[in-house]
């Protein structure tokens, strides 16, 4: 590895670990606004510090294991779901150069680890030797296999439009032509849509929260964890969250490209906008039922990207697709 | 013999595989035993990556750990927990799968044995993805469709046997 | 169909309600008004004469619901005017179980005891809401000090006279350095 690789690669980390920890306070403030309170104040300016304060507090906490529960794997399952969903973050190019991984099968790879942060939650659900953590888990694993199937037919539109699976050369094709969204649009934005779909039911964000779903499993998955195992748990969802925005950006959005200035900043700017939103979805909508959630990924979403996967292969060979 | 750094994780890797699938193996809990053969398919997707087949390594990962894993799963959660109980291989039949293995190790190992000098001369390509399913859609491409067939047909009898049901039992309401 | 319209609905609100000036006022620097009668902890006050006015008859430990007052009473020389009279050797007001409801003071024969406008601020042990007389002395002259005494709320009892008109306060919200001085 040359020093450019390690460097870029530890600017990538930076980057996303400070996203991360923004991202917390400003996903608290903007969850305050939205519901008409004003989110942290206390700690730091306008409350900004309160991720750290928060992180003391989690840090200081007693670690409780369940007297029945599989201690090697109780242990283990926080900090690796943290591990795996920063894994996908080293594939994401953050620039034309500033891409830790620049591999060729980057999309594969991507969808491939995306559905690996499942084993982790499934571990630390059946670890815990508690009903609500089990059919969290459960759910889960059902929820994940069901939607890794939209996620993979609709992140190949733009594979099959640009032609390559390494991420930085679907940029690189869309700073050529046109953002994915922009055109073909009937393409673009679609497929835009049902990958935010299937990523959230991917990340087990709301509306697609069943598997911690509180009115029902108390806390699901997470139910038995304390102190820092809990905050692992609670930061893979963020991070993966963040970093589905990212690809989700990367894939459709046009990644780095900007009319001016430094690619990272366009491609943060991108990230975190997409972030915001979805939290707005979040802080919005109400959780689906098992039975809607699995409807909808296959009685629709599955058929509409089998539908929009065969559109794109014909675009292409089109004379406007070429 | 000098050491360089991608020998030694290749010896890591590969000691890493042996020891999950010897726990796997040997495990006494059903999950302890899928999640040792978890580790195990990863670490060959790591092997896949470090002898030149990134693209084999991706689908190795998604197909294998994420989904033959994924099916394993729910095999546990949908049959009885017994997590707390110890699996047992009886005597007779371990004897027979050590045969069986140490069979299979033979046969692998002469193999290599035999063609190392094939092995050393030919150096190996770096072929693409691209190439790749450009062959599979030409030269490959009755094999491949005869395949695809073979897993349709699969997915069709699942579907006919976890359907088929008591005809004297009316059939599921309707979904509203 | 309905959950896509309906989500619609609700992300058009949040999205409103984050534009919107925040409903949340931050307690502890603004405070809002309070009522005339808004009363809140306790103060033992003196007489006319400079002497404490409690006599110790317990009349208030007794009427109290929570039971949360305790008055030793102690019989002894006024150092002021020379006569021979009831004195509250000790007096306790536990704040924990306290309800506010204010009967101690309507039952005081001689108006000892009053509530204040401002509460007492939180504290970090149980010992800190607790009232002892030197504290409630010490209520008497840091504290502003509510509306009503005993002799005003019988007032409102009596049907001849009418019912009492609250004085017209200046004061609409305790000032924040009065609260600050509490602690």
């Amino acid at each position: 590895m040359t020093l450019f690789a390690w460097l870029s690669s530890i600017l990538v980390a930076v980057i996303v670990l400070t996203v991360t920890a923004f991202g917390l306070w400003w996903e608290r403030k903007l969850a305050g606004r939205m519901q008409s309170r004003l989110g942290p104040t206390i700690v730091g300016p306008i409350g900004l510090f309160q991720p750290i304060a928060d992180l003391l507090k989690l840090v200081q906490k007693e670690p409780i294991i369940p007297q029945r529960a599989d201690r090697a794997l109780f242990w283990l399952a926080p900090p690796l779901t943290t591990l795996f969903a920063l894994l996908v973050a080293a594939l994401v190019p953050f620039g034309p150069k500033l891409a830790p991984a620049n591999i060729d099968v980057g999309v594969p790879l991507i969808i491939a680890l995306g559905g690996l942060a499942l084993i982790p939650v499934w571990m630390a659900g059946w670890a815990s030797h508690n009903k609500y953590a089990l059919l969290g888990a459960m759910r889960a694993v059902a929820q994940s296999v069901s939607y890794g199937v939209p996620l993979v037919l609709t992140a190949l539109v733009p594979v099959i439009l640009a032609g390559s699976m390494n991420l930085n050369s679907i940029v690189a094709w869309q700073h050529r032509h046109h953002w994915l969204v922009v055109w073909p649009v009937f393409l673009g934005l679609p497929a835009f849509i049902l990958f935010i779909l299937a990523m959230l039911a991917e990340a087990n964000r709301i509306p697609f929260d069943i598997p911690e779903a509180e009115s029902e499993l108390v806390a699901g998955v997470s139910t038995e964890y304390t102190g820092m195992h809990f905050g692992f748990i609670y930061l893979a969802e963020y991070v993966h969250t963040l970093v589905g925005s990212a690809v989700a950006s990367t894939l459709f959005l046009g990644g780095w490209d900007g009319p001016f200035g430094p690619s990272v900043l366009w491609m943060v700017l991108k990230t975190c906008l997409l972030f915001s939103v979805l939290y707005w979805l979040r802080w919005s909508l109400v959780r689906l039922r098992a039975d809607q959630l699995m409807a909808l990924a296959w009685k629709w979403l599955v058929p509409a990207g089998l539908a929009l996967v065969l559109l794109a292969a014909v675009w292409t060979q089109t004379p406007w697709g070429r | 013999m000098t050491f360089t750094a991608t020998m030694i994780v290749f010896a890591l890797v590969g000691a890493l595989a042996f020891v999950g699938s010897i726990f796997t193996v040997r495990s006494s809990k059903l999950v302890h035993a899928v999640l040792w053969l978890g580790v195990t398919l990863g670490m060959t997707a790591i092997l896949f990556v470090q002898l030149g087949a990134p693209f084999l390594a991706g689908i190795q990962l998604l197909l294998y750990v994420g989904g033959v894993m994924t099916l394993m799963i729910f095999g546990v959660l949908l049959t009885k927990r017994d997590g707390d109980s110890e699996l047992k291989t009886e005597e007779p039949s371990r004897e027979r799968g050590a045969l069986i293995a140490l069979a299979v190790f033979a046969v692998l190992a002469g193999t290599i044995w035999l063609g190392r000098d094939a092995l050393q001369r030919t150096a190996v390509p770096s072929l693409g993805t691209g190439w790749l399913g450009t062959s599979l859609l030409t030269r490959h491409l009755v094999a491949f469709e005869a395949l695809s067939a073979l897993l349709l047909a699969a997915m069709i009898g699942a579907i006919v046997i976890a359907r088929r049901r008591d005809p004297d039992q009316p059939s599921e309401p309707k979904e509203s | 169909m309905g959950y896509l319209l309906d989500g619609l609905k609700s992300m058009w609100t949040t999205a409103l309600n984050a534009i919107r000036p925040p409903f949340t006022q931050e307690f502890p620097k603004v405070l809002r008004p309070h009522p005339e009668r808004y009363h809140t902890s306790f103060a033992l006050l003196h007489d006319e004469t400079g002497d404490e006015a409690c006599t110790g008859c317990g009349a208030c430990a007794r009427i109290c619901p929570s039971q949360v007052i305790t008055v030793k009473l102690g019989k002894r020389e006024s150092a002021i005017t020379q006569k021979k009279r009831g004195y509250a050797d000790d007096f306790t007001l536990d704040l924990t179980a306290c309800l506010v409801c204010e009967l101690c003071v309507q039952v005081c024969p001689t108006d000892a005891i009053v509530m204040l406008k401002v509460p007492e601020l939180p504290g970090f042990r149980r010992e800190d809401l607790v009232l002892s007389m030197p504290r409630l002395y010490e209520n008497e002259k840091s504290k502003p000090l509510g509306w009503s005494n005993a002799t005003k709320l019988m007032a409102m009892q009596d049907p001849k006279a009418g019912a009492a008109k609250p004085e017209p306060s200046k004061e609409t919200a305790p000032a924040p350095a009065a609260a600050g001085a509490a602690s």
